[in-house]
């Protein structure tokens, strides 16, 4: 596989992109359900209840249209991993396995919770119980993947996880996780206000206290969550790698905590006066927040694999170089160009070697001769040097072309036998 | 009030962001070398083996940093124009070693021997990275007691206290 540099940043660029469209997108879907599933337990034993009505409510809100599962849920999900599976080629990256692994949770729990939302005006203990292991099935897939994502900023780590579980076995994977998770359900805190209060009329035909228990609700989850969230993220931030640290990642973590604070100072605004004005700006934060965050993961693996980056790299200059010699295989002058044999003699070889004279590398004189009759080897010699006598250094790798080997060794041969032998 | 109380809480969290930095800091990401010597170029391009510099990392403790007169086998005859190299050589003329800056570093009461691992078959990669894509040297492990201890016990090398604090 043959990764440019641009290649490499359009990957990256693709990567952030896809990332920001599903992780909300989860969080939201994670969150609203878990609550749709709560509330309908909640008010099981009222049909009427206003706990019944909010728990269709979210779920008819945040599951309503299969295209969006779609196209955010499950999509994305397989373009990630894809991505992930280029950046990391080669990288012994095991977390990758736990990543695939995560897509079959995370469409099993989209699944179901469609279902769920299907039956979700029906009674019965059956529907709910479909709604909880939806939610169960995705917030595993959910941890799963969120714990990969993670663990990419710490390739010291990648060698000790032989399972998913061994995954979740470390400080810093469970604070990242916890900062995810945290964020969503203050994400689906904020996505009710907005929801309920900007896009939907739906408030309108009910009473007053269905109308407050909603707001305070929102109000409530994203406040608590958005006052959490800052807690796991700064203990990720003590056990992350040094490798992982530079100062533009830090000043992003300042800038994520900013915007965290002002979340919960909308969030705490909203608690005495709630208006759809502040909704709106409230969940258009706490997608700020998920953006600065995702931003500030990629950052961290992008400083914590800039060796791997280079590694990428210095694969494909190699790669192009073999390919280019023989695309130039027709071009070459070949074995009776003393010109140019010459002119590589001059610029290349000389640095190291004299006819008769050993500077860096031995003296032709002293090797020549066993190529005399074999002047193939010689060529094949110099485009892939070999260590032969242990009291010189190796020869260098001079990456010449075809051409311009044979041409040299044409014109050391020619040489040594007209002026040296 | 409220307002206070949370800028207060959310300063908290921004100071110890700001610790964190310092504290970082003191890791000195890739630190700047007298020479801008490239492991990548010597390793990948040249062809050179890490003990060939390295001399002493499959027969002592610590893997030693070469000499000057080393650089300057090749080095008196190859890219003796380049800005690097004539630094090099002013080394070499004040018969001056060069002050290379360190990258890796262990506590006193830790005892590591090159020699062990390598003899054990571990590759210098596990450590250091792969040095063959590298241009300027970090250090690419925490060496924590825990990773240590980790890949001794993959490894089944002992994990007694006594194996590396003597």
């Amino acid at each position: 596989m043959l990764l440019s540099p641009e290649h490499i940043v359009l990957v990256k660029i693709l990567l952030g992109l896809m990332l920001v469209l599903h992780l909300p997108y989860l969080a939201l879907l994670f969150g609203n359900s878990l609550f749709s599933v709560i509330f309908r337990l909640l008010g099981r034993d009222r049909s009427d209840s206003d706990f019944t009505r909010f728990s269709g409510d979210l779920i008819n809100t945040f599951a309503s249209n299969i295209g969006v599962a779609l196209l955010m849920g499950i999509l994305p999900l397989l373009v990630i991993a894809l991505l992930y599976s280029q950046l990391l080629f080669e990288a012994n990256a095991t977390t990758l396995i736990p990543m695939m692994i995560a897509f079959l949770p995370i469409v099993a729990g989209i699944i179901l919770i469609y279902v769920y939302r299907s039956l979700v005006s029906k009674p019965g203990i059956v529907v709910t119980l479909t709604g909880a292991l939806g939610v169960l099935i995705l917030l595993a897939g959910y941890i799963l993947l969120i714990a990969s994502i993670v663990r990419f900023h710490d390739p010291e780590k990648w060698g000790f996880i032989r399972n998913p579980a061994h995954l979740l076995l470390g400080w810093n994977t469970i604070a990242g996780t916890n900062t995810y998770l945290t964020l969503s359900l203050a994400t689906a805190g904020s996505g009710i206000l907005f929801f309920f209060f900007k896009w939907t009329e739906k408030l309108k035909d009910v009473s007053k206290t269905y109308r407050d228990y909603v707001r305070n609700f929102g109000t409530i989850i994203g406040l608590l969550f958005a006052l959490l969230t800052p807690v796991f993220f700064v203990w990720h931030l003590i056990t992350l790698t040094d490798i992982s640290y530079s100062m533009e990642f830090l000043g992003l973590a300042i800038l994520f905590i900013v915007i965290m604070g002002m979340i919960v100072y909308q969030f705490s605004r909203m608690l005495e006066d709630s208006n759809a004005k502040a909704a709106t700006r409230t969940f258009i934060l706490t997608l700020i927040a998920f953006v600065v965050l995702i931003f500030g993961n990629q950052m961290a693996m992008e400083n914590a694999l800039k060796e791997h980056n280079a590694s990428l790299f210095t694969k494909s200059e190699t790669m192009l170089a073999e390919l280019l010699p023989e695309r130039e295989m027709e071009e070459g002058g070949g074995l009776m160009d003393f010109a140019k044999g010459e002119d590589v003699f001059k610029s290349v070889c000389s640095s190291c070697h004299r006819f008769d004279k050993k500077i860096v590398g031995p003296p032709y004189v002293a090797v020549l001769d066993k190529y005399e009759n074999d002047i193939e080897s010689l060529v094949s010699f110099v485009r892939n040097p070999q260590k032969v006598n242990p009291e010189y250094p190796p020869m260098a790798n001079l990456g010449l072309k075809i051409a311009e080997a044979e041409a040299v060794a044409g014109y050391l041969i020619k040489t040594y036998q007209e002026e040296y032998k | 009030m409220k307002k206070l109380l949370i800028t207060v809480y959310f300063l908290i969290f921004i100071l110890i962001i700001v610790l964190l930095g310092g504290l970082w800091s003191t890791y000195r990401d890739a630190p700047d070398q007298p020479i801008a010597f490239s492991h990548k170029k010597h390793l990948t391009y040249v062809g050179l083996e890490c003990d060939h510099c390295h001399q002493y990392a499959e027969v002592g403790l610590q893997p030693g940093i070469p000499a000057v007169s080393v650089c300057m086998d090749c080095h008196e005859a190859v890219a003796t124009d380049s800005p690097e190299i004539i630094k090099l050589t002013e080394y070499w003329n004040r018969k001056e070693p060069v002050p290379w800056a360190g990258v890796y570093y262990l506590p006193q009461h830790v005892l590591f021997t090159h020699k062990r691992h390598i003899k054990k078959g571990i590759d210098c990669a596990e450590c250091h990275g792969d040095m063959k894509v590298v241009e300027k040297v970090r250090q690419v492990r925490s060496l924590r007691m825990g990773w240590c201890v980790t890949c001794h016990r993959e490894n089944g090398a002992s994990d007694d206290c006594w194996t590396c604090h003597k």
